[in-house]
């Protein structure tokens, strides 16, 4: 077993802490309507918040730095995302919508609240 | 220079519209002011001033305005020093006597009339008519001729700018107040010195003579400056500096050229690096500190002194003015041109062609912003690149989203079901975006607080330095957040306006746009009107 583990190094650990970072993600995204990966100290993050709370709807959220595998997610993110900051980003009904920037591009051409609707999220 | 229109004018006997005057008369006067310097300044009390010959008062539907401007131009000409005419009471008269035409009063004259005399009665009403005439037109003229005495002094100041910026695109140099600091060498050889430090930057840049662009200048004038700070004055050490690191000088200097070149086509990513490039002075002063360029320091200058960076902010915030000046000015020319286009009646296709190209033009400057906020996030949060009124109902480096569409309101009509749901839509999400983005903003400044005001940076005599850099670290992080709230500001503005575009049929976006030219432009006369108030 000890052995096993040692030439396994690589692998071993993925699996027993539960999956790449980036399947744990969409896991994650999955199991809610809206869902949003934040850091607490995050203003931008905040505003996100305070935006979907203002509509109405509750969004299940990720803290990364209260989170032990928080920095792996936050580097997963930033590969998926393209860019140098991870938060915050938004999943709404398992797919991703992205950062600050599209959420609200969305919302302003009026594409978001259909999407939430179809997600669950809002309901009206 | 600044010139007036000096018409001869047949003025006050049959124009008797002061009612409607005195209610739009700061738009009025303006529009006869003819200038032969460049653009129009972004001050206070020039903006709303467009180039030679457009009528903005005509907006107001009121084309006795001109006359008026007329008037009191000619009138301020001719005299040669306004304000002690203005605190002077009834002597004002003088203003109706340098005019042949204009009506005199001297209500003086009253105590000679004879009451029963027919021919003096008249006389009497004629000279109670002209008082009163005059005591409104004093009313007005004296705010006007102080705002115009105002706009004087900017237009002064704005072709001293420009004669600045001229002289800086010849030299190479933008002179700012860091240059002639305390260098503690003498004057005499600098001179000749810039020039051909300058000219050793033209080689590096392979001979183009065509370094217009300001990021050129003022990265030229920063390393130029942190030179001389850092004790290295001597021409030859000039020159090798320069072979020696032409590749970081040459790939920015390039930059500076594809920045200007391209303008605003550039990527936005490479424009952001560029400016964060640009704005990265650490590098030059590393690169300065650095070994290689030691044994060029002069012995008896001693240790390097700080670098002063406070030239490189304001160099770009003016030159950020500058740039907002002349977009202000060509947003002008095409609203007048959709203005005249809707009031012909032109026909839809042509008018779509007009309203596309005010929408991309608002798109520039949405892309100006972006390279302001990068360069000096604090100037565009200050908004002082605005008149003050528009500065007082600024919100995070711009307008609401929010008010512009509350402003549009009943000027859309008439509106299809569907429109006025997308309008209303529109309106309350750029209302909850804005929410959004303001309670971000308050929490970031709450914890600006919270950072500053930590134990760790009180007076006590254990005050650790290690942690007072530390919460510093913090705090920077926190103000770099700011460029990106600011941003996402333009962005909510840029999209608000597109999905309007989007709703509205080409004529309704066409009406959109003009109300909304409407809007600001009397904002910014409110401002001019206010700040050439007669003080008591």
């Amino acid at each position: 077993m000890h052995y096993q583990a040692e030439s396994w190094g690589s692998y071993f650990p993925a699996r027993a802490v539960g999956g790449d970072p980036l399947e744990r993600i969409e896991r994650l995204a999955s199991e809610n309507a809206v869902v949003i990966f934040s850091v607490s100290s995050c203003c931008m993050c905040h505003a996100i918040k305070r935006l979907f709370c203002g509509m109405g709807v509750n969004p299940t959220v990720y803290e990364l730095d209260e989170d032990p595998r928080g920095k792996e997610t936050e580097k997963a993110l930033m590969r998926l995302l393209g860019s140098s900051s991870a938060v915050p980003v938004v999943f709404i009904g398992g797919k991703l919508v992205g950062a600050m920037d599209r959420v609200m591009a969305s919302h302003i051409n009026g594409t978001l609240v259909p999407l939430l609707k179809e997600a669950g999220a809002l309901w009206l | 220079m600044f010139s007036l229109k000096s018409n001869n004018v047949t003025f006050v006997s049959n124009n008797l519209h002061y009612n409607t005057l005195s209610s739009s008369i700061g738009i009025g006067c303006a529009t006869e002011i003819v200038e032969t310097t460049g653009p129009v300044g972004c001050l206070d009390t020039g903006q709303f001033i467009s180039h030679k010959g457009t009528t903005i008062g005509s907006s107001l539907g009121n084309g006795h305005i001109e006359n008026w401007g007329e008037s009191v131009m000619a009138d301020n000409s001719q005299q040669t020093d306004t304000s002690t005419d203005i605190d002077t009471d009834d002597k004002n008269q003088t203003h109706g006597v340098q005019h042949g035409t204009l009506v005199v009063v001297d209500s003086m004259d009253q105590s000679k009339a004879k009451a029963g005399d027919q021919k003096v009665l008249r006389r009497l009403a004629q000279n109670r008519e002209a008082a009163r005439k005059s005591r409104l037109r004093k009313k007005v003229m004296l705010p006007l001729l102080a705002y115009v005495q105002q706009l004087e002094n900017s237009r002064l100041r704005l072709s001293q700018l420009e004669q600045e910026l001229q002289r800086a695109r010849q030299q190479g140099i933008f002179i700012t107040t860091g240059l002639s600091g305390d260098h503690g060498h003498s004057a005499t050889g600098n001179g000749k010195d810039f020039i051909i430090l300058l000219q050793a930057l033209h080689h590096v840049s392979n001979g183009k003579k065509d370094i217009h662009s300001y990021e050129l200048s003022v990265l030229t004038a920063t390393f130029v400056d942190l030179c001389f700070k850092c004790g290295i004055y001597d021409l030859d050490g000039y020159v090798k500096m320069f072979r020696l690191n032409t590749y970081c000088i040459k790939d920015i200097l390039h930059k500076g050229r594809v920045l200007h070149r391209t303008g605003l086509n550039l990527a936005r990513s490479e424009q952001h690096k560029f400016a964060a490039e640009i704005n990265d002075v650490g590098f030059i002063r590393r690169w300065l500190m650095s070994d290689r360029i030691c044994k060029y320091r002069r012995k008896d200058v001693g240790e390097p002194m700080d670098i002063n960076l406070d030239n490189i902010g304001s160099s770009w915030a003016l030159a950020f003015d500058m740039d907002y000046a002349r977009w202000l000015d060509e947003h002008q020319r095409l609203i007048s041109d959709l203005r005249s286009a809707v009031n012909s009646h032109m026909g839809d296709n042509e008018l779509r062609l007009l309203v596309d190209g005010v929408m991309a033009h608002y798109d520039e400057l949405f892309q100006l912003k972006s390279i302001g906020t990068k360069a000096d996030v604090f100037h565009m949060l200050s908004g002082m690149w605005k008149t003050p009124a528009e500065r007082c109902f600024m919100w995070l480096g711009g307008f609401r989203s929010s008010e512009l569409l509350k402003i549009l309101g009943n000027h859309l009509e008439p509106l299809t079901d569907q429109q006025l749901m997308g309008i209303c839509n529109l309106q309350q999400s750029s209302q909850q975006a804005e929410d959004a983005l303001s309670q971000g903003m308050e929490a970031l400044q709450q914890s600006l607080v919270d950072t500053l005001s930590s134990a760790s940076l009180g007076p006590s005599g254990t005050g650790n330095v290690a942690d007072y850099m530390g919460q510093m670290a913090i705090a920077m992080g926190k103000l770099a957040t700011l460029e990106n709230f600011l941003h996402q500001a333009d962005l909510l503005r840029q999209q608000t306006l597109q999905q309007m575009h989007r709703i509205l049929t080409t004529r309704q976006a066409a009406r959109a746009l003009l109300v909304i030219n409407d809007y600001t432009s009397r904002l910014r006369a409110l401002s001019s009107l206010w700040l050439a108030r007669p003080r008591e």
